[in-house]
């Protein structure tokens, strides 16, 4: 009888999430529920996770819930400690969820809610999630290796140095990507940039607060300092109003050079003083707008006014150039498919696993978790009303400066807004203006806003919701920024110190300056390129970036799939192997599409030929021999990322044809079998 | 009845305290709060601001790549 009932539940949950799904891809032409994305989503999430990801823990990775795990094994307090499996998966969350799953779906909504969500669930479901929980769970099996050890153990010495490529590369143009989205949503902006500023010496103060008056209270240190953040952004819309607003008013450029200078200060600065609270603060933060986001969107069911497909799946959109194919995969990563989660996989996270099975929990569960985070961002982006969506995304290189321009241009599309609407709201939010605020933040912090105001305050309120948005976003960003260039810092250290031994003394201060400074320097490159780029630069950065994680994960999939066919267990090889081609297709057609496509909005040779064109001619075009460099770079570096895909693929082509022809003896690299004196736990 | 209804607010007190203590060993590990309880514990030393200066030379000593997704 209660077989029967389950499967009934099981039944009703899968028909609903069907249901669902079905709703929001047949709906055509008039507003739809958020409701119906949510339990779309939700629905697929609880099926995939009780069916598929059990059939990938017993088939696929026969999961011994007797065996011991690193945690156990080699405890020592310190790096390897048995943990209870809520606590992993808090602390496994906490770090994959950055900026990613809430600015890539908000670009991507440029098709329509449809394409997005779907990608976003499928994606996460048959990809993400599984990519996150075999590479955890192959890391714990091999004492808490890295995923370029592995790589380099299992496909070849070529996989190790990819991988380290494709890290330091990620970095680098995420890096510049992401600080180009916090200058965006700045310039101008007094408030925000205040709030933001106002951040730095809260987390100094936090950093002494935690040192010198109550050492180890970090939960306390960082209420302190959410409450000054709050009273930051209350300060702050004072501030925009009086004679001070001129000192926090800037340019983007001048943003992006403060941006610079912030990033290598926080690189060389002791990491207890500004980036340790930092961290805490920005995580504090997240974690509670996260869970207010969801509750507020779970009980006030919004509305999504835009369609679920819009005309520029034809590749034509003013936020990127490209059509759906390839273009959405690349745009949505981390809430799909993140090659970055793996790194974490491989990182703390296997340390701290106390039983085998509970890896399906924290890595295939915490997946779920940050697709969940990449459903709501659509749902920001797409409550709002198409035209102000396009009037805030598109760049003024294609819907030009003036408001006038920007709303006949956007209102051609038959996405009708007009300047007094845009105006008005822009009042409502506490700014100037909100046209040609590219980056995706502004647009998610108009939508959460949107979202607050009808119930929480009421429009009295929105300025605070869009200016409490902005800061969360930027405080993430920010974040990620000091963390970021502070591990590129390690690793061009570890990298170059191969070259020349003094640059790999770690602790050595010429060396920490030098390697801060190049790495600075590489992602204010792209930063700078970006913000001069009459197109708002997103458009060339974020598919850039999305390329680059996806390489990632694409070497995640060849390690994993390797392990899988050493481990003998090809027949169900396509877990992994599936995703992977998916994404090297992806891949491989995006890269191929940046580099020669012959539109110059989305090739860069065509655009750097264009405009070659343009100066022989004789026409007038501003920094075109920056422009054209910055082109030719870009090209370089799709290229780069093509060829290691590339070489990757063929090592590990090479490894998989070695081991199924019996050319090769396949070596165990796992840890010995130790029984676990943990409780066994059914699966 | 009465005695259904002890029973039900017993479960409910005992969930919502389980809840709470998850939610607080959660927040303790991401903060960092158990990490330092562990480090005062295996070097068997009370809590200053010594001690805490040095659990975090060491922490910056291992975790030197702080590791966060985009």
């Amino acid at each position: 009888m209660r077989f029967l009932a389950r499967i009934l539940i099981w039944l009703a949950v899968a028909l609903g999430g069907a249901a669902s799904l079905a709703v929001i891809a047949v709906r055509r032409g008039e507003p739809i529920s958020a409701i119906w994305i949510i339990t779309a989503a939700l629905c697929s999430y609880v099926v995939g996770y009780r069916f598929y990801s059990r059939f990938v823990a017993v088939k696929l990775l026969a999961i011994d819930p007797r065996r011991a795990t690193p945690a156990e094994r080699l405890e020592n307090g310190r790096d390897f400690v048995p943990t209870n499996k809520w606590v992993v998966f808090g602390h496994h969350f906490a770090a994959i969820a950055g900026p990613g799953p809430l600015v890539g779906p908000v670009l991507a909504a440029q098709f329509g809610y449809l394409p997005g969500t779907l990608w976003i669930i499928v994606g996460a479901v048959f990809g993400g999630c599984v990519q996150d929980f075999v590479t955890l769970l192959f890391s714990v099996r091999r004492d808490g290796r890295s995923l370029t050890d592995m790589a380099r153990e299992e496909v070849g010495r070529i996989g190790g140095l990819v991988a380290f490529v494709a890290v330091v590369s990620i970095l680098v143009i995420l890096l510049g990507a992401v600080a180009l989205i916090v200058v965006n949503a700045l310039k101008a902006s007094p408030w925000g940039t205040f709030t933001i500023a106002m951040t730095i010496p809260i987390a100094l103060f936090m950093g002494v607060y935690l040192r010198h008056w109550r050492p180890g209270k970090v939960l306390e240190s960082s209420v302190v300092g959410f409450g000054l953040v709050m009273l930051a952004i209350f300060s702050g819309q004072w501030v925009a109003s009086s004679s001070l607003a001129r000192y926090f008013t800037f340019t983007a450029p001048a943003l992006a050079i403060a941006i610079i200078l912030y990033g290598f200060a926080a690189s060389a600065m002791p990491v207890w003083l500004l980036l340790a609270p930092r961290d805490y603060l920005s995580t504090f933060v997240k974690l509670g707008t996260i869970a207010v986001l969801a509750l507020g969107i779970i009980v006030l069911r919004p509305t999504l006014h835009m369609p679920g497909l819009t005309r520029f799946i034809d590749g034509s959109g003013p936020v990127f150039a490209g059509g759906i194919f390839p273009f959405a995969f690349i745009t949505i990563a981390c809430g799909a498919i993140s090659g970055f989660h793996s790194l974490i996989a491989s990182g703390t996270t296997p340390k701290l696993i106390q039983r085998e099975s509970e890896t399906r929990m924290v890595g295939y569960g915490a997946m779920l978790a940050e697709s969940t985070v990449a459903t709501m961002a659509m749902i920001a982006a797409c409550v709002l009303q198409p035209g102000t969506y396009f009037a805030i995304n598109s760049p003024a290189g294609i819907v030009g400066q003036a408001p006038a321009a920007a709303v006949a241009t956007i209102s051609s599309w038959g996405f009708p807004v007009d300047a007094a609407q845009m105006a008005q709201l822009a009042h409502a939010v506490g700014e100037q203006t909100l046209f040609n605020r590219t980056g995706g933040a502004p647009a998610f912090a108009v939508g959460m806003a949107h979202i607050f105001a009808h119930s929480l305050g009421g429009q009295a309120l929105m300025a605070i919701w869009y200016h409490f948005a902005i800061m969360f976003e930027a405080l993430f960003i920010l974040t990620v920024l000091d963390a970021g260039t502070r591990v590129g810092r390690f690793m061009l250290q570890e990298g170059l110190g191969h070259l020349w031994k003094p640059i790999g003394h770690a602790g050595g201060y010429p060396s920490i300056v030098g390697s801060s400074a190049l790495m600075v320097t590489m992602w204010g490159y792209f930063l700078w390129m970006g913000v001069k780029d009459p197109l708002g630069g997103i458009n060339t950065m974020w598919p850039l970036f999305g390329i680059a994680n996806q390489l990632l994960a694409a070497v995640a999939l060849c390690v994993a799939t390797t392990i899988v066919i050493k481990a003998g267990r090809v027949k169900y090889s396509w877990v992994t192997l599936v995703p992977l081609i998916v994404l090297v297709t992806v891949t491989f057609t995006a890269a191929w599409q940046k580099l020669f496509s012959p539109s110059p909005r989305m090739g860069f040779l065509a655009h750097a030929q264009q405009l070659a064109s343009q100066v022989a001619t004789g026409q007038n075009v501003p920094h075109a021999a920056q422009l054209i460099f910055n082109d030719h770079l870009d090209a370089m570096v799709a290229g780069a990322l093509l060829f290691l895909v590339t070489l990757v693929l063929l090592e590990s082509l090479r490894e998989w044809y070695r081991v199924l022809s019996g050319r090769k003896q396949v070596k165990v690299t796992e840890s010995p079998f130790v029984a676990s004196r943990f409780a066994v736990e059914e699966l | 009845m009465n005695r259904m209804h002890h029973t039900a607010t017993g479960i409910l007190m005992h969930t919502s305290r389980s809840i709470f203590s998850v939610a607080r060993a959660v927040l303790s590990e991401i903060f960092d709060e158990a990490a330092y309880a562990r480090y005062l514990k295996r070097e068997g030393i009370g809590g200053s601001c010594e001690a805490y200066q040095s659990f975090l030379r060491q922490k910056e000593q291992k975790t030197g790549k702080p590791v966060r997704c985009c």
